[in-house]
């Protein structure tokens, strides 16, 4: 008879058993919040304005995914696959 | 899911990018951990948040990192992980009668516990294929209402011979018009907004004149900007070719 495949069951407790304590896995933006606070800023991290930037355009579609190509524009709206 | 933050165990699973006419973009797959409750198991999220870059080097995520494509509700077939489809390019769409078709996998039972093994009250997980579509190019507009909006770009030359198109949403009321401007802003005789025969209808390319002008081939070789006036309309996309 043939050998069934059997899946191992551990689960957190028996791997703890085995290896110890996992630490808690979570970021904890509280420990440092000055330097978070920069991290998770778009606009310090990517300060430069390129609106007055000139630029070279090929012949391919120019999308308003991001404000890479205006200078002015109006509301900004995101769609999605449905 | 702003709660998966919360919790912590929270960045992206997957990258995959692709080029799309001009730019790179790009499908991150985003996960999440959540304690599972009265368990030590974990309950996982993947979700699918797009990205784009100009130099396939620095990346950005759009639409504010809100879903691009997300988990179903409650307990449909998706509703705990979705990656995407179509890794043969990267998970890039396919353009199918001027639709992009966004091929992704997904399941419900996002429950896992240490060992690797992945369970849910439904058993093991149950992998199926989804089919996302989205209009060409229509990743983002910019839309105008009843009050008339303006879109002015960076000044730029151009590398096509002239000829002016728009990917444009307008409604029976609404238009799209375009001056083509001096790099200092001035608008050119001839390209004024008032003497172009623009757009008014629902098109995937329409293109763009003037009363005296069909293109813009004399201003080669010349920084202009472009002004793109809308009223009732939402544009998608631009190119000169």
């Amino acid at each position: 008879m043939a050998n069934k495949k059997v899946y191992p069951m551990s689960r957190w407790e028996d791997w703890d058993r085995e290896h110890g304590t996992l630490p808690t896995p979570a970021t904890d933006y509280s420990q440092w919040p000055a330097g978070y606070s920069i991290l998770l800023n778009e606009k310090i991290m990517h300060p430069a304005d390129l609106s007055l930037s000139k630029m070279k355009l090929d012949r391919k579609r120019q999308l308003f995914v991001d404000d890479d190509l205006i200078h002015w524009g109006s509301p900004r709206v995101y769609a999605y696959p449905t | 899911m702003k709660d998966a933050q919360t919790f912590g165990m929270y960045g992206i699973y997957e990258a995959n990018g692709w080029p799309y006419e001009s730019r790179w973009l790009g499908c991150l797959s985003m996960t999440a951990y959540f304690p599972h409750p009265n368990t030590n198991w974990i309950t996982k999220r993947n979700w699918i948040v797009l990205a784009g870059s100009r130099d396939g080097h620095t990346w950005f995520y759009l639409g504010d990192r809100h879903p691009f494509i997300p988990n179903g509700p409650g307990d449909s077939w998706d509703a705990h992980y979705i990656r995407m489809g179509n890794m043969s390019n990267t998970g890039a769409p396919l353009l199918e009668n001027d639709k992009l078709w966004f091929y992704y996998y997904g399941n419900y039972g996002g429950t896992t516990d240490f060992s690797g093994l992945e369970r849910s009250d439904k058993g093991r997980w149950q992998f199926a294929g989804g089919l996302g579509t989205l209009r060409r190019d229509g990743f983002a507009s910019l839309n105008a209402s009843t009050d008339p909006g303006l879109v002015i770009t960076r000044p730029f030359v151009f590398t096509g011979e002239g000829n002016l198109s728009v990917n444009a949403d307008v409604a029976d009321d609404g238009y799209i018009k375009v001056a083509v401007l001096e790099e200092d802003a001035s608008e050119l005789p001839a390209f004024e907004a008032s003497n172009c025969n623009g757009v008014s209808t629902d098109t995937i390319e329409g293109g763009i004149s003037w009363k005296q002008r069909d293109n813009i081939g004399e201003l080669k070789g010349r920084y202009i900007r472009l002004a793109f006036h809308l009223r009732q309309a939402k544009l998608y996309s631009f190119w000169i070719d």
